[in-house]
């Protein structure tokens, strides 16, 4: 039993390593399947060719073809900047500003007259409704905050002006010096436009508080006062300083008491004396002349207040003739003055005189310092007229204080005057195409422009020169508005619009080259415009602050930048605007390529019947009809324009431009709005350079000059040289936007082709088409545009392709 | 040699024959055929336990096993992608479009591969009753727990070089360029009507077998046997929505006559060659007919109800069995059949020859068996209970548009 176990437990072990002896003895091979790799598209399809025949400087230097009119001046230098931008070098920035400069000196150019700045007009169209409102608003606030300053100061000067006839002036003086403290503090106090309660303090101060300054000075020094001249004398000083105003009488009084005065001082025989004496009688009133004659000499009273004013005056004057007076002077009075004594008389009047004075100077003290209140609400209301008077000038002439403004800013930066565009000899505006280029050179010459002035006046003229590029558009539709006014117009309410490629030429047309300018232009624009990005706008033209520009009145709202870069750059996006909302409008130069290469109107992208679309082209639009052929070179720059913007764009989402982050009646701001083009922008940019990489490029691997969009995009068999280079340009910063290496691979393989089809041994640089291989030198300005279209594929090359590239180029630079 | 002393001792020894009766109910792997026989009034009740593994490769038309996952794998290039949909043609159409790289058509979303490790798990109760002593009959019903893991793999795919090259576009092209391919096969799946490919775990009664086993001629050292078995369709029928059904296994009536004449060699070895042929009567079925050769997934719309008559089956083998001792015995069976092609027929003239394809079937079984008796210990009286313990492996060596089964049974045989 014992055995059978183990032999039971020995079997069951074994089992299954019979089994599996069995199965896999006999067991079938599962067959493995060939596992598929992982597999990439490829994008070589030609090699580069091997150059051997190079220019050397001789040869470059005989065959170089230099031109020099403005167009070509303008693209060298533009040229010139690209190729500095993507490798610097300060030796090659040298040869661009030399070149600039004697580009400014050498074209005439139009005057900006400050009166038809468009940006002036611009800041006004913006501030006037909000200038007017807050005038309207500032003088209502005005009237009113008088009223209440004026019933404050008759509440004050009901409740703390005590003043007394009988107080000495210092007594009085101190009293209005309570009053003033008084209003001084419950002004301040008072909730009234800070400007008018700073402006009537300042008043108060001025003509109050150093008024009884002028007048505690004054009293001090006229309670010193022994004779009747030093303080006759101190009262003419106070009035002088003091710049008040007697009355009439008063005034009499004054120079009649000078004029005693003056005769006590001289005094020195009779005649003299009675001179005093009729002096002082003219002085006084009858109660007065019974006061101090009559008490001090019966006789001499009687003899005066017998006579007629003008034997009075005669003795003043001491002109009295006739005997009669004469006897009756010489026995009867002169003989009394000599005998009361010159010197009694003299302080008789003296004493008489001061007293009489002081009460006077009290008296009038009095009247004055009573009235002071009103006195100020005078010249509260005085202040008052003139300031609304003022706002009020400057609300009707906004327009010219502006111009007025800036002009006299710039003139203290030294910058006399401001130039736009570029004129002819007739002294026209040159074409679109060269003003925009003009305004890139520019843009671009900030680079090496130090000089502040200088700086702050080609900021200027850039910002003027952009608004005014919509004078190139289709004339305003009514003939009620201005050119000027359109423009304003059409900056703040952008909307698309066909542009002329001159003014002399009113044909209006959708010119896609152009299109492509503005667009660009708008970009460069951006690099100095943006508010989000520093630039030397920041520490030039913008740090103009507007209080420098108006300075009629002061407000905090003032103390802002005049060219802020939020507003620029919102204006300078309206341009692009225009351009973009018509790429989209009904006449745009832009159509899409279904994949049955159906020409599709650009609208229908939002069609729900479309299919997908990888494919857009563009051509001209003429006379209301597209022109059926797209052209390779047009496209190369509407790809370069559309990336250069899409990358000025970056980081959009920083402005602070409040003409962007507002929100319309929907929801959406203008922000929002920039955000999606940019997106859309993007798509066109991969549909753009689709058409350019695959219906353009032909199997020779170069990209035909241009394509029927009619004849189911057949190309045209005929290759320029810079129709590659554009398009090699044009895919490349396709390629650095979207990273899609096929655009890559076809800019490689234009280029490669390139060398293998353009290059000619004989002229040692590449020919203008397949065509045309006799030529006679090299165009500096293409050789400059193929120098600059082909540097950006320069680093994808090869170490050895690279250096093959700059041989080509080499010795052509030098020149 | 113990059986060649029990045939010749039968009368003694007549329960011992019973051990062997092995009838097919659910056997997957069909192997033995049955030459034991119950005495008369002998009631035998026996439970078998087995599990079939193997079934993720297959024997392909030329005879090479292949793995399931690499013959349902499909690779989606540009070319298959484009006969998906209208959408996955403007794709490829869209990527030819940028530059001239041919970029669409370089599109491989990759191989999407299926991987299913279907298992069966069977539970027989079998009561077989010795009729006479020359006749025995027997009923299985078969208990059937179908177990599935599946999962959905995407490999060899240079989608990932289009998404970094070409996503942020715009959003279609984003999810385009999203695609899961295992996912997208569900979906596909879902739309067009069938059962999502995921992990099976069900229980259900297979097709009832009645076996009647009967002893034609008899001699000392030889017996002819006719082994007859019916299957009756109760297990599931055919579902057309659910491509991991086991939709050819079950739901069958079909009549099997085997011919045996088991051969004791010597005492200990006895060999049992054998031929049978089975017929299975023709079924309506509902099922989706394909529309052309590249139809791998018809439209639930296809569905139609259609005969289905399947091949005639034929089949050759030889067993051997050696007894070890008295109560062990070892097996090796070896089995060549073939069935013709199934026909299908129905109202609709449609494109019923692509049911038909491959099933064409040949094979090749084979399997070892090991018993424990303690019969023999029983009528000796060392044993309390008379029972028979047995293990099989069995394995499908070779063949032809057929499925590998292998697996392991165990049984355990009492007799009253």
């Amino acid at each position: 039993m014992k055995n059978q176990t183990t032999l039971t437990l020995l079997i069951l072990s074994i089992l299954p390593v019979i089994a599996l002896f069995f199965f896999s003895g006999c067991a079938p091979k599962l067959e493995e399947k060939v596992k598929a790799e992982v597999i990439f598209p490829d994008g070589r399809k030609f090699e580069d060719t091997q150059i051997t025949s190079f220019a050397d400087e001789s040869f470059a230097t005989e065959n170089i073809v230099k031109r020099s009119s403005v167009q070509d001046s303008l693209k060298q230098i533009e040229m010139m900047f690209a190729i500095q931008k993507i490798q610097p070098d300060s030796n090659w920035l040298n040869k661009i500003e030399q070149n600039y400069l004697n580009l400014e000196k050498t074209f005439p150019k139009k005057k900006i007259s400050y009166s038809k700045s468009v940006y002036l007009d611009l800041v006004y169209e913006q501030i006037n409704g909000e200038v007017s409102s807050t005038v309207k608003n500032t003088d209502k606030k005005i009237a009113s905050d008088t009223k209440k300053v004026v019933e404050l100061i008759r509440q004050i000067q009901k409740n703390s002006l005590n003043l007394s006839a009988e107080s000495t002036l210092k007594e009085k003086l101190d009293a209005t010096q309570v009053f003033l403290n008084t209003l001084n503090s419950e002004v301040k106090k008072l909730n009234i436009i800070s400007e008018f309660k700073e402006s009537f303090l300042a008043e108060l101060k001025q003509q109050g508080q150093n008024l009884l300054n002028t007048a505690v000075e004054f009293d001090e020094e006229f309670v010193r006062a022994q004779k009747l001249g030093d303080s006759l004398r101190i009262i003419t000083k106070f009035v002088e300083k003091a710049s008040t105003q007697l009355n009439s009488e008063d005034q009499i009084s004054l120079q009649k008491g000078l004029k005693l005065a003056s005769t006590l001082e001289s005094m020195k025989d009779a005649q003299t004396g009675l001179q005093a004496i009729a002096l002082v009688w003219t002085l006084l009133n009858d109660e007065q002349r019974v006061r101090y004659f009559k008490e001090a000499n019966e006789d001499l009273y009687d003899f005066l207040s017998e006579k007629s004013p003008e034997d009075i005056q005669c003795m003043c004057d001491k002109t009295c003739k006739g005997f009669k007076t004469k006897i009756i002077l010489n026995l009867g009075v002169y003989p009394k003055i000599e005998k009361f004594g010159f010197q009694n008389i003299i302080d008789l009047i003296n004493q008489k005189s001061l007293r009489f004075v002081t009460q006077k100077v009290n008296q009038v003290a009095y009247d004055i310092l009573q009235k002071i209140g009103e006195t100020i609400t005078e010249q509260v209301l005085v202040n008052v007229t003139q300031k609304r008077n003022d706002l009020g000038d400057f609300k009707t002439n906004l327009r010219s204080h502006l111009s007025k403004g800036l002009e006299q800013e710039f003139l203290k930066q030294k910058i006399k005057e401001t130039s736009l565009f570029l004129v002819d000899e007739q002294n026209l505006p040159l074409d679109l195409d060269t003003q925009s280029s003009y305004l890139r050179n520019k843009a671009q010459a900030l680079s090496f422009t130090k000089e502040k002035s200088r700086q702050v006046q080609t900021q200027f003229e850039i910002i003027e020169g952009f608004l005014n590029l919509p004078l190139f558009s289709q004339s305003p539709a009514t003939s009620e508005k201005t050119m000027q006014n359109d423009l304003v117009e059409l900056l703040l309410n952008p909307e698309p619009r066909q542009f002329l490629k001159s003014l002399s030429n009113n044909k209006a047309e959708v010119n896609l080259k152009q299109q492509s300018e503005l667009l660009m232009t708008t970009s460069i624009l951006l690099d100095q415009l943006a508010d989000w990005k520093q630039s030397s706008f920041d520490s030039g033209i913008s740090a103009i602050k507007a209080d420098k520009i108006i300075t009629q009145f002061k407000s905090k709202d003032l103390d802002r930048s005049f060219f802020p870069k939020a507003d620029l750059t919102a204006v300078t996006l309206s341009i692009a605007s225009q351009v973009l909302t018509l790429m989209q409008g009904e006449n745009s130069p832009l159509v899409l390529v279904d994949n049955h290469n159906q020409i599709l109107p650009v609208q229908s992208i939002s069609g729900n019947g479309s299919g997908p679309i990888a494919l857009a082209a563009a051509t001209d639009f003429k006379k209301g009809l597209r022109v059926p052929t797209a052209k390779a070179s047009d496209l190369g720059d509407f790809l370069n324009a559309m990336t250069a913007f899409y990358q000025a764009t970056e980081e959009i989402e920083k402005t602070q431009s409040h003409f962007l982050l507002q929100k319309n009646d929907n929801g959406r701001s203008l922000l929002e709005d920039a955000l999606s083009a940019r997106q859309e922008i993007k798509l066109l940019v991969v549909a753009v350079a689709n058409f350019i990489s695959n219906q353009l490029i032909q199997p020779n691997g170069l990209v035909s000059k241009s394509i029927a969009l009619n004849e189911n995009l057949k190309p045209l068999a005929k290759y320029e040289l810079l129709d590659q280079t554009r398009a090699i340009d044009s895919l490349i910063k396709a390629y650095e936007l979207t990273k899609i290496d096929v655009y890559l691979w076809t800019a490689k393989n234009i280029y490669y082709s390139m060398n293998r089809l353009l290059y000619s041994d004989k002229m040692k640089f590449y020919q203008q088409s397949t065509e045309d291989e006799v030529q006679t030198g090299i165009d500096k300005t293409k050789l400059l545009e193929t120098y600059k279209n082909l540097l950006p594929l320069k680093p994808y090359l090869g170490p050895e392709e690279q250096d093959q590239f700059e041989k080509i180029f080499s010795s052509w630079l030098k020149t | 040699m113990t059986f060649f002393y029990e045939s010749q001792n039968f009368c003694r020894y007549q329960i011992i024959f019973a051990i062997i009766a092995a009838f097919q109910f659910f056997s997957p792997n069909s192997l033995a055929i049955n030459t034991s026989f119950l005495p008369e009034g002998i009631y035998s009740p026996a439970i078998r336990y087995g599990n079939i593994s193997g079934l993720d490769q297959r024997y392909n038309e030329k005879g090479s096993l292949v793995s399931l996952t690499d013959v349902k794998a499909i690779e989606f290039d540009a070319k298959t992608l484009s006969k998906f949909n209208s959408q996955a043609q403007n794709l490829i159409t869209s990527l030819n479009r940028f530059g001239a790289f041919k970029m669409g058509d370089a599109l491989n979303l990759g191989t999407l591969e299926i991987h299913s490790s279907p298992q069966i798990e069977y539970t027989a109760p079998i009561l077989a009753k010795g009729i006479t002593s020359r006749w025995t009959l027997a009923l299985g019903l078969p208990i059937i727990h179908y177990k599935n893991k599946v999962s959905l793999s995407q490999s060899f795919s240079n989608i990932n070089y289009y998404k970094q090259e070409f996503s942020g576009l715009s959003k279609e092209l984003d999810q385009a360029l999203e695609t899961n391919l295992g996912e997208s096969t569900q979906q596909v799946l879902q739309e067009k009507g069938y059962r999502r490919l995921e992990d099976r775990d069900s229980q259900f009664l297979g097709d009832i077998q009645l076996v009647s086993l009967y002893k034609l001629y008899e001699r000392a050292d030889w017996t002819f046997i006719l082994q007859s078995t019916l299957t009756l369709p109760t297990g599931p029928a055919y579902d057309p929505d659910d491509l991991l059904a086991l939709n050819n296994s079950f739901h069958k009536t079909s009549l099997e006559n085997a011919l045996a004449l088991a051969k004791w060699v010597t005492p200990s070895w006895k060999i049992i060659p054998y031929i049978s042929l089975k017929y299975t009567l023709p079924e309506k079925i509902n099922v989706r007919v394909p529309e052309d050769e590249d139809d791998i997934l018809p439209n639930q719309d296809t569905t139609e109800n259609v005969t289905r008559k399947d091949g005639m089956a034929y089949e050759i083998g030889l067993q051997n069995s050696v007894d070890l001792s008295d109560s062990f015995q070892i097996s090796l069976d070896y089995r060549l059949g073939t069935k013709d092609t199934d026909k299908f027929s129905g109202d609709r003239s449609t494109r019923y020859d692509l049911l038909e394809k491959d099933t064409l079937t040949r094979w090749q079984k084979t399997a070892l068996g090991f018993t424990y008796s303690t019969v023999k210990s029983y009528f000796r009286n060392s044993s309390s209970i008379p029972f028979i313990a047995n293990i099989n492996f069995f394995d499908t060596i070779g063949g032809a548009n057929i499925e590998r089964r292998f697996g392991q049974e165990i049984s355990f045989t009492l007799f009253f």
